[in-house]
């Protein structure tokens, strides 16, 4: 079938002034099944101040809020300076940390396509080339071989079939593309050269970041920085946490009918358990099942209450390497400090990868503390006796979400099936899953960013894949009087699958909900009070 | 003509074995990076059929780590014979660059057939006078027809792929299709050599002219001079192209998507890398980062607190 006109785009359109270089129809979009088989509406238009303040040329939404330069000279800075991150992104001082993987994609990648099927945002929007994986790469390769590399003036044509023109709109552009990726990874499980696609996305994020200082506020201001500066990045510092944890504490102990107290600061605990602290104000319910489940386990565990010990968010790991590894250097020595045998991470993908494999290669000596994510101890618990469970408590509908992160970039897969398996006898996949899932959309950071209509990009494009997976999952049973729950062990991914249940209404059109793995133990657990996830509560 | 075509030969060869050292060191000697596997993780064992890895364990770093290379060694065989990855993924594209890339490798095994077929004429054993001799001449001629046709219909479809068809179309370079033509020129000439050599005879004296230095014989067939010429060209370009992928891939996979050695907490086996790393100067200009531009190293950029330098600025 031939490709919609308005899907193509040439890479030496990519400069060409205009107020919107891409268009997602919706007539293109990928189809959903039932009870979504039907047109989505139109785009939200970006306001005018907001076109006239920041570059908002690129598609139908903005993440990045990079200003327009004001003057021919703010114009040749802003390319300056990005030349000169791009340059520094090749050199093993500036960039050890991801030189091989770079080298590698930006040489060797084939342009086979390969990659381009697996990529659900690619998929989702009716397969414009834009949201090619490849696409923002060959930008970002072309200006690299043409003013970075040191043969590239004399081969320009030959070697990259025509010369990028290189403007402070394409450098802008390109930073706002930089942002179309979930960096999910699932387009480099599929190349056969082993290029990756998503570290020259996150490679672009980094030049903008640690070079021109440009970030997104929900990643940077009000993530990293606010975090290193009070210790958790929606401004709680420790005794606002320990408040909110106690009264988590007070309430779920209602709920279970389990005096659940959260024990603080014990030096040479077992376990140092850090959630994500965005669970404290979304679900509470989720701390409090992971106390509920310790507690009936007697594991010996403990929080920390200072500054960063009790928050695993690391959103270094998406845009910024120097903010990674401040962040999670304070996370270690807070666990240093209080001599746990191992840290423990709660469900959330991103903090788990983020401690246990991008650090493996930062810290050393005491700081290298054991860490291992909750679901294998999770499995011993549910598999070895310590709870007492009966199965029959949730006899709904379950689906299982796979977070990338977790999953295909840390080849944590079993564990969590194997409980649930245990305690969901309607447990039934997506497809696909496992290593070979598809990304919520919230992936990357995105699940915290809806400023402008950037969340109707995050519904329309890039969750539209997962849903579509959700709603396959339950297909045989879609109508609303049956209950069911996605199950989604992972903070970003749960923000991502909350907002797009919701936007679409399928709580009250398909009767769909979602929530933790936590969640599902305690609500099978029989020395607890029924109903721990309670349906009437679900609005 | 004989010592300029030797010579060519003798260069060609000596610019690959350069070309091919250079790129390897040039990724071996790149600074350890952060880890980036991705799973499955080939030597991962029984837990590589699904993905898993030995993070499914409690206590993993307390566990004896098993590496399973015989998995791993199936796995690459698979991709480098099979291109097990393009056929999964792209069989549209696996049927075109299958044969091709299944074409060269018959021309690299033609060429080990050659090489021993020469050092068997030097041995003074007869090629026509049946056993050995003839198994090795039947070979070589089964795999350097095998290899012509092939590689030729492989670069012929990956040609008119390239150029036509929507999705590549924006992305094909005015070199991507010389190099496809480049190679189909050799594949043809080869073809055309089998044509009026069956058993490629002239290739093997040259082959044999090679090893013993006897640079002014030329063979009496213009197609096998030809093939000689370009074939020996192609060995030297290829390591100059991204073709060098063959190179590369090793790191790739190896480096990269399977490296999940562990800095094991309580042994640290990374522990000198990581600090060599650290030391590394770093000039990244942002203000969170460098607001003054003095020097500084990761291990300071890292521990310092970005709030303290928005006040030193
Ligand atoms: S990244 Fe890999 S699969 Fe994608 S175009 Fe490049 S070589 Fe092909
Ligand atoms: S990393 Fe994921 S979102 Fe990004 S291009 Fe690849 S498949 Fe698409």
């Amino acid at each position: 079938m031939a490709k919609p006109k308005d899907t193509k785009l040439s890479l030496n359109d990519f400069g060409k002034p205009c107020d919107r270089l891409a268009h997602m129809n919706p007539e293109n979009l990928m189809p959903m099944s039932r009870p979504l088989d039907c047109r989505e509406p139109e785009w939200s238009p970006l306001k005018e101040e907001t076109k006239e303040k920041y570059m908002a040329s690129l598609d139908d939404t903005l993440v990045l809020n990079i200003p327009r330069p004001q003057s021919k000279r703010e114009e040749q800075e802003l390319v300056r300076k990005f030349l000169s991150g791009v340059e520094k992104l090749f050199q093993k001082n500036n960039n050890w940390t991801f030189l091989q993987p770079l080298v590698s994609t930006v040489e060797h990648c084939a342009k086979c396509q390969t990659c381009s099927d697996s990529c659900h945002i690619y998929e989702s929007s009716g397969k414009h080339d834009m949201y090619r994986p490849t696409y923002r790469s060959e930008i970002f390769r072309r200006i690299y071989q043409d003013y970075i590399h040191p043969s590239g003036r004399y081969h320009k044509t030959w070697k990259n079939g025509g010369e990028i023109k290189l403007s402070w709109l394409t450098v802008a552009r390109l930073g706002e593309l930089s942002y179309r990726c979930n960096i999910c990874r699932r387009c480099a499980q599929s190349c056969p050269i082993g290029a990756d696609n998503s570290v020259v996305a996150r490679e672009i994020r980094k030049v903008f970041s640690q070079e021109l200082g440009i970030h997104t506020v929900e990643l940077h201001d009000n993530g990293s920085m606010l975090q290193l500066k009070v210790g958790y990045s929606t401004g709680m510092n420790p005794e606002i946490v320990k408040d909110n944890i106690e009264f988590i504490d007070e309430d779920m102990s209602e709920k279970t009918g389990m005096k659940l107290e959260t024990p603080w600061d014990k030096k040479g605990a077992d376990i140092l358990l850090i959630h994500n602290a965005g669970e404290i104000m979304a679900w509470p319910e989720n701390i409090g099942a992971f106390t509920a489940i310790f507690q009936s386990a007697g594991l010996n565990w403990t929080m920390s209450s200072e500054a960063l010990g009790y928050d695993n968010i690391n959103y270094g790991l998406f845009y910024d390497d120097v903010q990674f590894a401040r962040v999670v250097i304070k996370h270690f020595q807070c666990a240093q400090k209080l001599g746990v045998r191992k840290i423990v991470f709660g469900e959330c993908g991103h903090a788990t990868k983020a401690a246990m494999i991008i650090a493996d290669r930062i810290l050393t000596g005491d700081l290298n503390i054991p860490r291992e994510s909750c679901f294998p101890l999770l499995k011993q618990l549910v598999e070895g006796g310590s709870l007492k469970l009966d199965p029959s408590s949730n006899n709904f509908p379950v689906t299982l979400h796979d977070p990338c992160n977790l999953v295909r970039l840390m080849g944590i897969v079993q564990p969590q099936r194997d409980v649930i398996k245990k305690i969901c006898p309607k447990f039934r996949e997506m497809t696909p899953h496992g290593v070979n899932n598809y990304c919520c959309g919230g992936g990357s950071g995105f699940a915290i960013h809806s400023g402008h209509n950037f969340e109707e990009w995050r519904f329309k494009i890039s969750g539209r894949k997962k849903l579509s997976q959700i709603l396959n999952a339950f297909s045989d049973c879609i109508e609303p009087e049956t209950k069911k729950y996605v199950c989604a062990p992972c903070s970003n991914c749960k923000g991502q699958i909350r907002d797009i249940l919701g936007h679409y209404n399928l709580w009250n059109d398909a009767g769909i909900t979602y929530g933790g793995l936590v969640e599902l133990i305690v609500n099978a657990m029989t020395d607890v009070k029924p109903n721990y996830i309670d349906w009437d509560e679900i609005i | 003509m004989g010592p300029i075509l030797h010579l060519l030969t003798y260069v060609c060869m000596i610019v690959f074995v350069v070309a091919v050292v250079h790129k390897f060191n040039e990724y071996n000697k790149m600074p350890m990076h952060l880890r980036w596997e991705l799973y499955p993780v080939a030597h991962e064992g029984k837990k590589a059929s699904y993905g898993g890895s030995y993070f499914e364990e409690v206590d993993w770093w307390e566990k004896e780590r098993t590496v399973d290379m015989g998995t791993e060694m199936k796995q690459m065989s698979q991709e480098i014979l099979f291109l097990a990855a393009v056929k999964e993924h792209n069989p549209k594209l696996w049927l075109r660059t299958f044969p091709f890339h299944f074409g060269m490798y018959s021309l690299i095994g033609f060429l080990m057939l050659l090489i021993a077929g020469a050092l068997l004429g030097v041995a003074g054993v007869d090629m026509s006078g049946g056993g050995f001799g003839t198994v090795v001449g039947t070979l070589t001629a089964i795999a350097g027809f095998a290899g012509a046709v092939l590689g030729a219909i492989g670069a012929l479809g990956l040609i008119a792929r390239r150029l036509f068809d929507e999705d590549l179309k924006d992305f094909t370079k005015p070199s991507d299709i010389f190099n496809l033509v480049f190679l189909l020129s050799v594949f043809l000439l080869m073809a055309a050599t089998g044509a009026s050599d069956p058993y490629f005879t002239g290739l093997r004296e040259y082959v044999q002219s090679i090893i013993t230095f006897n640079i002014n014989y030329v063979p009496s067939n213009p197609a096998a001079v030809g093939a000689i010429a370009l074939a020996s060209l192609v060995v030297a370009y290829i390591p100059l192209t991204h073709m060098a992928h063959f190179v590369v891939k090793y790191f790739t996979y190896h480096n990269i998507r399977w490296d999940d050695r562990p800095n094991v907490p309580g042994k640290d086996p990374m522990g000198d890398q990581i600090a060599e790393v650290l030391q590394y100067e770093i000039t990244w200009a942002a203000s969170h980062i460098n607001p003054n531009g003095t020097k500084k190293t990761w291990a300071e950029a890292a521990t310092e607190n970005p709030e303290e330098l928005k006040e030193s600025k």
